[in-house]
C-alpha cells in the first residue's frame, strides 16, 4: 500500500511538472525572442507564420488569468495601438520582406498584477524566380519564357529567420518542392534552392511550389508559381552589310525593299536551342510557294535580291520545326515590294 | 476683265515671286555661318524647309567636309546659317540632330567649361566628337569596326566598350578600346597611335566573349555587367573601370537572368529580366560586403530605375497590355503611380535624384509590354517630361512640363549634361543620335 501511495504521488508530480513545462511555450511564435517565460497566458498568432505585408490577428491566451476583465495594452515597435479591457484580440500588417516588428501586450488584471511580454516578428517570404532555357537573340532584355517541353530552372531565395531572429542560410534553410501540387522528394532537402522541370504543353500553366523552412521549423513559408507555357515564335529582322542584325525594329508583315536587296535574319524565340544556326531545327524557307534552299551554317538567314526592272511583290515564308520535340513549331511570312 | 489682261497680270504675279526668290537667296547666302569647320552649306531661308536638317551628303553617312573628318551635319544645330527667319532671328529649336546615321551609342560630358558630345557610327564603329555650341563636327578614329550594336563609355570617358557579334552572329564580343581623344593639344591619357590622316587608331583590349550585360555607373567612372558560366551554369557579375578590362568577379548566383539596371560604383541593382504577366525582381547588391537585399518583388513584368541616391525606384507594371508606372520610396517602402505611363529605361534620372527626363509614348496601345517592345514589334512615338520629384509626402508627387517632339521618335539611351539643361538620346526606329535641350 504504501509503495502504490509513493507510486501515485511521483506520478502526480511528474503530471504536474509537464503541466507547467507546457505553459511556457508561446505557439505561433514565427521568430525572434520568446518572451518573460510568464506561465499563466500567451500570445498566439493567426496566421501562425505569417509572410510579409499580410494581415494578421494576434490573441492573448490564458486558462488561468480572467483576461475578460483585465486591462489590455498592445504595443507595436514602442508605440500604443490598442489598449482596453478585455481587449484579447489585436489585428495588424506584417512589415515588409526583411523588416522586422516588436509585439508587445501589457495585461494588467486584478488576479496576477501585471503581467507583460514581448515577440519580435520577422515575417518569412520566399521569392520564386525561374528560367526556362529557351532561345532568345544576343543583347534582348527581355525574359524567355518556355515553351511546350521546354526546360525550365526554378530557383528560390528564402527570407527567413531562426527563433534568434537571424536571417537563416540557404545551407540551413530546407526546400520541399512541389510539381502540381506534388512533392518531389529528389529534388527537396537542406539547401536545394533550385529544381528543373519539362515544361506542359503549350497554353497550360505549370503550378510550381515551394516550401522553405529553418532547420529548428521557427519559420516557415510556402508560395506557388503558375508558368504559363507560351508557343514559339519567329520574328524577322533586318540584316544589313555594315550595321548588322536590326534587332531594334522588326520586319512587319509587308517589307519594301529599298536597295538591290535585303537579307533577313529569323530569330527564332522560345524554342529550345542553344543558338539559332546551330540547333536540331528544321527550317525551311519558301519563296511564292516555292521551296529555296539556304546555306546550312547560316539556315535562320535568307537574301533576297531585286529582279532587273519590273516592280510587284514576293511572298517569302519560313517554317520553324524542332523535332527534338512534339510540337514546338512555328511559321512566319512576309509580302516583300520592290 | 478680258482674257488677254488676265494672263499679263498672271504673268506679271509669277516674275514678282520670282524675283522675290532669288533675292532671298542671294541677300542669305551672302550671311551667317555655316556653325562648322568648312561645312558647304549655303544656308539661308532654305533651310527653315528642313527644321530639323538635311539628310547626310552620302549615303554611306560621312560627313560633310573635303575629307569627311571634320565639319557639321548640314543644317543641323542653330545659328548654322540657315535656321534665321526672314527678320533674321534664329528661332530656338529644342530638338537637334547630331546624326544622320544610324548610332551605337553616344557620351556627353564637360571639357574646358564646354560641353561636347561622342557617338559612334554603328556602321562603321567611328568615333565622332560634336561640340554643343556650335556643332561643329570631328571624326576622332580611323579604324573600321562594322556592326557595332553597343557602344559604352566608362573610365570617365576614357575607355569604349564595343560590343558586336562575332561572325557566327551570336557570340557577343566585347572590346575595351582607349577613347580617342579630340585634337586639342592635351591629352590626359596615353594618347593612342596616330593613323595616316592624324585620326587615332584604336587601341585596346578584348574582354571575355558572352559578356551579357552592362550598365555603366551614374558617374561614368565604372561599370558592371554579367556573364553566364556554360560550366556551372551560374550567372557572375564584375565591377571595374574597365580600363584595359580591368575588372573584378563581385557576385555570383543561380539565377542566371539578372538584369544589371543601375551602378553608383558601390551598388549594383539588379532586376529579374521582365516579361508581361510574369513576377518581377529588384535587388541591390553591395559590392564591398556582398549583402544581397531585395528591394521589390512580385511586380508583373517588373522593370526599374533605380535614382542615384538609390532612395527612389522609377519602376513599371504590365499586365493584360496595359503599362502603368509608379514611383517607389525605399525609406517609407511605399509606391505612388507616377504621373506618366512609360518604361523606366526611357527615362534620366538627375544627380540629385530630383528630377526625371522621361520620354513618354504619346498613346499606349495594347500590346504584350515590355516584350513587344524589347523585340522591336511595337514602336513608341514619344513626348519628353520633365518632372520635379517631390518630398514623397506631397500631393502631388510631382510638377510636370511636357515637350512635344512632333516627330516620329521612339526614345532610348536617355542620358543628361551635367548642367541638366541637355539631354541626348538616340532614336530606336532608325538610330540617329539627337539632342535636346532648354532654352
Amino acid at each position: 500500500m504504501k509503495s502504490l501511495r509513493l507510486f501515485f504521488f511521483v506520478l502526480g508530480g511528474i503530471l504536474a511538472f509537464q503541466f507547467a513545462f507546457a505553459q511556457l511555450s508561446l505557439p505561433g511564435t514565427p521568430t525572434g525572442s520568446a518572451g518573460t517565460g510568464n506561465t499563466n497566458w500567451n500570445i498566439a498568432l493567426e496566421p501562425r507564420a505569417p509572410g510579409p505585408g499580410e494581415d494578421v490577428t494576434a490573441k492573448a491566451v490564458s486558462y488561468v488569468i480572467n483576461l475578460n476583465t483585465a486591462d489590455i495594452t498592445w504595443y507595436v515597435n514602442g508605440q500604443s495601438k490598442l489598449r482596453g479591457k478585455g481587449a484579447t484580440a489585436f489585428s495588424f500588417k506584417t512589415p515588409g520582406s526583411g523588416q522586422s516588428m516588436t509585439l508587445r501586450v501589457v495585461i494588467d488584471s486584478a488576479e496576477f498584477g501585471v503581467l507583460e511580454d514581448t515577440i519580435e516578428i520577422s515575417p518569412a517570404d520566399v521569392d520564386m524566380l525561374w528560367v526556362a532555357r529557351t532561345y532568345t537573340p544576343p543583347f534582348y532584355r527581355g525574359k524567355a519564357l518556355p515553351s511546350s517541353e521546354s526546360i525550365v530552372t526554378v530557383t528560390a531565395i528564402p527570407h527567413i529567420f531562426d527563433s534568434a531572429g537571424k536571417a537563416v542560410s540557404v545551407g540551413n534553410t530546407m526546400f520541399t518542392w512541389k510539381k502540381a501540387y506534388r512533392t518531389i522528394p529528389s529534388a527537396s532537402g537542406a539547401g536545394k534552392d533550385s529544381f528543373s522541370y519539362e515544361a506542359h504543353f503549350t497554353h497550360n500553366e505549370d503550378a510550381i511550389s515551394v516550401a522553405v523552412s529553418s532547420r529548428d521549423g521557427s519559420s516557415s513559408r510556402e508560395t506557388t508559381v503558375q508558368n504559363r507555357v507560351v508557343e514559339p515564335s519567329i520574328v524577322f529582322y533586318e540584316n544589313r552589310a555594315l550595321e548588322g542584325v536590326r534587332y531594334e525594329q522588326a520586319v512587319g508583315n509587308e517589307y519594301r525593299i529599298t536597295g538591290n536587296e535585303v537579307r533577313l535574319s529569323a530569330e527564332p524565340y522560345f524554342f529550345s536551342f542553344d543558338g539559332k544556326n546551330v540547333n536540331p531545327g528544321k527550317y525551311e524557307w519558301w519563296l511564292d510557294g516555292k521551296l529555296i534552299n539556304v546555306s546550312a551554317a547560316r539556315k535562320s538567314e535568307a537574301t533576297f535580291g531585286k529582279p532587273e526592272g519590273g516592280s510587284g511583290r514576293a511572298k517569302v515564308e519560313l517554317s520553324v520545326s524542332n523535332p527534338a520535340t512534339f510540337i514546338q513549331q512555328s511559321k512566319k511570312s512576309v509580302l516583300i515590294s520592290f | 476683265m478680258n482674257k488677254k489682261r488676265f494672263i499679263i497680270i498672271i504673268v506679271v504675279i509669277l516674275l514678282l515671286a520670282l524675283g522675290f526668290f532669288i533675292a532671298a537667296y542671294l541677300i542669305s547666302g551672302k550671311s551667317g555661318g555655316t556653325g562648322g569647320n568648312g561645312g558647304e552649306d549655303k544656308g539661308g531661308l532654305f533651310d527653315n524647309f528642313y527644321p530639323f536638317g538635311r539628310p547626310a551628303d552620302s549615303p554611306d553617312g560621312s560627313k560633310g567636309g573635303e575629307d569627311g573628318k571634320t565639319g557639321t551635319i548640314p543644317g543641323t544645330g542653330p545659328g548654322t546659317g540657315g535656321d534665321q527667319n526672314i527678320l533674321g532671328e534664329a528661332p530656338f529649336n529644342p530638338l537637334v540632330q547630331l546624326s544622320t546615321v544610324p548610332t551605337s551609342g553616344a557620351f556627353i560630358f564637360e571639357r574646358s567649361g564646354k560641353t561636347y558630345v561622342q557617338y559612334a557610327e554603328r556602321a562603321t564603329g567611328h568615333v565622332y566628337e560634336v561640340s554643343l555650341d556650335n556643332f561643329g563636327q570631328q571624326r576622332l578614329s580611323k579604324t573600321t569596326v562594322p556592326g557595332i550594336h553597343e557602344a559604352l563609355w566608362t573610365n570617365a570617358g576614357k575607355t569604349i566598350l564595343y560590343r558586336y557579334l562575332r561572325d557566327d552572329q551570336e557570340t557577343i564580343a566585347t572590346f575595351a578600346m582607349v577613347a580617342p581623344s579630340a585634337s586639342t593639344g592635351t591629352s590626359t591619357f596615353p594618347a593612342p597611335a596616330e593613323g595616316e590622316d592624324g585620326s587615332a587608331e584604336l587601341m585596346g583590349v578584348f574582354l571575355e566573349d558572352d559578356i551579357l550585360d552592362v550598365v555603366i555607373s551614374h558617374d561614368s567612372k565604372s561599370a558592371f555587367y554579367t556573364k553566364k558560366e556554360r560550366t556551372t551554369d551560374k550567372l557572375f557579375g564584375y565591377a571595374g573601370t574597365l580600363a584595359n578590362g580591368a575588372a573584378k568577379k563581385v557576385f555570383e548566383h543561380s539565377f542566371t537572368e539578372w538584369l544589371p539596371v543601375a551602378f553608383d560604383g558601390t551598388r549594383a541593382w539588379l532586376q529579374s529580366k521582365a516579361s508581361q504577366g510574369v513576377p518581377g525582381y529588384l535587388y541591390v547588391l553591395n559590392i564591398s560586403s556582398g549583402a544581397f537585399t531585395k528591394v521589390l518583388g512580385g511586380v508583373n513584368g517588373l522593370t526599374a530605375l533605380p535614382s542615384p541616391d538609390g532612395k527612389k525606384i522609377l519602376y513599371s507594371e504590365s499586365t493584360r497590355g496595359a503599362l502603368k508606372t509608379f514611383l517607389y520610396n525605399t525609406d517609407k517602402k511605399e509606391s505612388k503611380e507616377f504621373p506618366v505611363a512609360t518604361l523606366p529605361e526611357k527615362c534620366a534620372w538627375g544627380k540629385k535624384s530630383d528630377v526625371l527626363y522621361c520620354a513618354a509614348p504619346a498613346t499606349i496601345l495594347t500590346a504584350t509590354y515590355p516584350d513587344h517592345w524589347y523585340m522591336g514589334i511595337t514602336l513608341f512615338t514619344d513626348n519628353i517630361w520633365e518632372i520635379a520629384v517631390k518630398d514623397f509626402a506631397e500631393d502631388p508627387l510631382v510638377s510636370i512640363n511636357m515637350t512635344g517632339l512632333g516627330k516620329n521618335t521612339d526614345i532610348v539611351r536617355p542620358m543628361l549634361s551635367a548642367d541638366e539643361l541637355r539631354m541626348i538620346f538616340i532614336n530606336k526606329k532608325d538610330s540617329t543620335l539627337w539632342l535636346y535641350r532648354q532654352r
